[in-house]
């Protein structure tokens, strides 16, 4: 995914309970769109931005978030 | 009466309590700044206001979170004062819902208007106040604005308010009323409280729910299954997030500009820059450390120490005499008091320069960032980014390190960084680090220092890997951090900080630095045979000499080093008041030359190790039992970071013989 | 009398000295800095939060 990219989040079921809340209290939801804005090497954190903030998260969560829907994830993205 | 100020973290409720009250609170641009509800008086009233830490919901993740939560159950205050960050009004509006369903009287405040302006949004007050049913108001506490009207409507009685009722899916809507009429009627809970309670129970706020198995709540217990199961919580967050963007359409307007084309993001990309965020973590040190040892602190603590050792020490002396002191005073006062405490009070500029330079980082905004910098390094040792905040307040000093701890999420990590902060370098190890850098390391001091800090955070990195081994956890400390706006420093805050912090340590020097001054004159002055004028014959060579050897590895076995290191347990800048007494130093240079004439620069560098590491003082070792609740950490702690010093010293010492 | 001033006064100084210390053991074991003076009511509510919720 490139720098500068609007990309919409979901598959927020399939986070753990307490990051799901932690990122729908920062107004992360289910369809929302945001702007990557940064990465970090080795699979570092990733910033991206919405709804005028900015915030870090692990690369995971931002993996999950970001994957296409079911079925075509293949567990090891290479393209970042 | 009492207001509590609620709000997100970061949406500058700290600023505005420091502007409403005459007293002062800590004030940094990072989540997670104010760890412990702090209290002050309204300006010119008897009302207090009460600084509670911010959180994103009454649902609580984190332990400072839970202070909220707590707060409102318990002390139920007369008035809320909800401040949210204008700028980001949706998500902040989530917890203001939560808060106006509770239905105390509370008066909402946008904060922070100029952020909203610069992204060009506008609100409708009015119909924003018709909505949520209160007041609303609006100020930007750090330019002071709106203020004024704030604190006429904090001043003004309370309007009592009716609780907002959303309207939840009918599934939610008829457990809540059988659980609200259960609670009223079996338990006498009043109405609007019920419903309060059973709306948080549902939504999994372990607080409440802890609270109910306490109380034996069983139309709540009951039902706990089938609220999870039917899976409340998210239609109760959905219900109230289509309630925020209804009410926000009609006042908003949807903004154009993007964030980042801000004057932050372009700070950002040069200081959080992928390749570059951790030199320039690195070398924003390396500049406070020039500034503490080269550049400001030194020069003038040198001057300090001139002025103290020299005229002011030969005039008491004088004057004693005069006055028909006998020579035990003599002693206790100028050898003693005078050289101990005066020795470490001499190094207030460069403590200060140091807190100057850490409230300037906590005030711009960077903390976030070395959080967000060091966090791929942290994820290593199976922590995350946000548990390197507390251990860079660590370095102000390790019981507020492990306070702020309690912004980490999960019990485990928590229990980690709380045992790892002892290991961060703390304001009161610097007298003792100057000393011997000094002496041994004149041309390379902020270097020296620099390495010595580092050396911490790496120590702290193994130990938590450690940690991680014996623990079994996977990777799973998930971080994400709201990256904040960077400010413009303001004097006023920086100035105000620093001055906090560097009471504290004055503080110090008139209470325990005093007493182990005095303590360490006594066991100097005195020996088996009572009074001695020779130190060798005294308690302390005592003392030294009989644990030397174990030191002997380490490179450093004279008596009054160790010993010094000894009393350092008590606070670490008693190790400097100490060496001084013993080595009956009238100044640093006395001290200085005496040192360099002991140690090779091998051992100085083990004993500078040996010092950052060896022993948690008894203020943060109270701290950790209090925060783990349990003495077994706090021996641990003590017992596992002699072993590591030991070990680590040694290392250095054996090291050096090969170089 | 000169050797009983100066006795009074060291005794005062050690005297001062020892409180200190026993404070600061006391401080200690609250889990307190002896640079932090501020004393908080709700701290201890947080402490004790089993049983603190008033229902």
């Amino acid at each position: 995914m490139i720098i500068n990219a609007l990309i919409t989040l979901h598959h927020f079921d399939q986070l753990e309970k307490p990051v799901a809340t932690r990122l729908h209290s920062l107004g992360l939801t289910e369809g929302s769109t945001i702007l990557l804005l940064q990465r970090y090497p080795f699979h570092g954190p990733v910033i991206i931005e919405s709804n005028h903030q900015r915030i870090a998260l692990r690369y995971r969560i931002f993996s999950i978030l970001t994957q296409p829907p079911r079925g075509k994830f293949h567990g090891n993205r290479t393209d970042w | 009466m009492e207001i509590a100020l609620i709000g997100n973290p970061n949406t500058g409720k700290t600023t505005l309590f420091n502007n409403l009250t005459d007293s002062y609170a800590t004030v940094g641009n990072w989540p997670g700044v104010t760890v412990n509800p702090k209290a002050g008086r309204l300006k010119g009233t008897a009302t207090d206001l009460i600084d509670l830490p911010g959180v994103y919901a009454l649902t609580p993740l984190t332990k400072d979170e839970e202070v909220v939560t707590l707060y409102l159950l318990d002390h139920c205050p007369d008035l809320i004062l909800n401040v949210t960050n204008a700028g980001q009004l949706k998500r902040n509006l989530l917890l203001t819902l939560e808060v106006r369903e509770f239905g105390q009287p509370m008066i909402l405040d946008l904060n922070m208007m100029d952020e909203a302006a610069q992204q060009g949004q506008h609100f409708d007050l009015a119909a924003l106040s018709q909505a949520l049913g209160c007041p609303v108001v609006t100020t930007n506490a750090r330019t002071r604005r709106g203020l004024a009207q704030l604190q006429a409507q904090l001043q003004a009685h309370p309007q009592p308010l009716a609780p907002l009722k959303l309207t939840y899916p009918p599934q939610v809507e008829q457990a809540l009323q059988q659980a609200t009429q259960a609670l009223t009627n079996d338990y006498h809970v009043p109405a609007p409280l019920a419903r309060w309670l059973s709306l948080q129970y549902m939504n999994q706020n372990q607080v409440v729910r802890r609270a109910a198995a306490f109380r034996n709540l069983q139309p709540l217990l009951e039902q706990r299954a089938t609220y999870d199961a039917q899976h409340f919580e998210e239609q109760i967050f959905n219900t109230r997030l289509a309630f925020i963007e209804k009410i926000l359409a009609h006042g908003q307007q949807a903004p154009a500009t993007r964030a980042a084309t801000t004057v932050s993001h372009r700070f950002d990309q040069l200081l959080t820059g992928p390749w570059l965020g951790l030199p320039c973590f690195i070398l924003i040190f390396w500049l406070i450390f020039k500034l503490a040892f080269d550049w400001v602190g030194t020069p003038l603590s040198d001057g300090l120490d001139a002025l103290l050792s020299g005229p002011v020490a030969a005039n008491v002396n004088h004057w004693l005499t005069l006055l028909g002191a006998l020579p035990p005073l003599r002693s206790l006062v100028v050898n003693g008091l005078l050289a101990g405490v005066g020795g470490v009070l001499v190094f207030l500029p460069q403590i200060i320069t140091l807190f100057a330079c850490i409230a300037i980082l906590e005030d711009s905004g960077y903390m976030a960032r070395a959080a967000l910098v060091m966090d791929r390094l942290m994820q290593i040792i199976g922590l995350n980014g946000k548990a390197f905040i507390p251990l860079l307040i660590g370095f102000g000093c390790n019981v507020t390190g492990i306070m702020a701890a309690r912004t980490v999420e999960q019990p485990q990590a928590r229990l980690v960084t709380t045992l790892l902060t002892p290991f961060m370098s703390c304001s009161a190890r610097l007298p003792v680090y100057s000393l011997i850098v000094a002496a041994f390391f004149p041309h390379h001091q902020a270097a020296v220092v620099l390495s010595i800090y580092f050396l911490g955070i790496g120590i702290a990195l193994l130990a938590a890997k450690g940690y991680q081994w014996y623990f079994h956890t996977t990777e799973s400390a998930a971080l994400i951090i709201e990256l904040p706006n960077y400010h413009r420093p303001r004097w006023d805050i920086i100035w105000h900080s620093t001055w906090d912090k560097s009471k504290g340590f004055l503080h110090k020097a008139g209470t325990v630095i005093f007493a182990g001054t005095v303590l360490i004159w006594a066991l100097t002055s005195f020996g088996p045979t009572g009074f001695v004028t020779d130190p060798t014959q005294s308690f302390a060579a005592g003392l030294g000499k009989l644990s030397a050897p174990c030191f002997a590895p380490l490179g450093f076995d004279h008596w009054q080093i160790i010993t010094a290191l000894f009393t350092g347990i008590l606070a670490k800048e008693v190790i400097t008041a100490s060496m001084m007494v013993m080595f009956h130093a009238t100044n640093q240079t006395v001290l200085i030359g005496a040192l360099s004439n002991y140690l090779t620069p091998g051992a100085a560098y083990a004993l500078l190790a040996f010092i950052l590491l060896y022993a948690p003082c008894f203020a943060t070792l109270g701290t950790i039992k209090q925060e783990t609740g349990s003495t077994k950490w706090m021996l641990w702690s003590l017992v596992s970071s002699l072993a590591i010093a030991y070990l680590v010293a040694g290392l250095i010492n054996l090291g050096s013989h090969w170089l | 009398m000169i050797v009983f001033t100066n006795l009074l006064i060291i005794a005062l100084i050690v005297g001062y000295a020892g409180w200190q210390l026993t404070k600061t053991f006391k401080r200690a074991k609250k889990g307190k800095c002896a640079a932090c003076a501020y004393d908080c009511v709700l701290k201890k509510a947080a402490a004790s939060r089993s049983d603190s919720a008033k229902i």
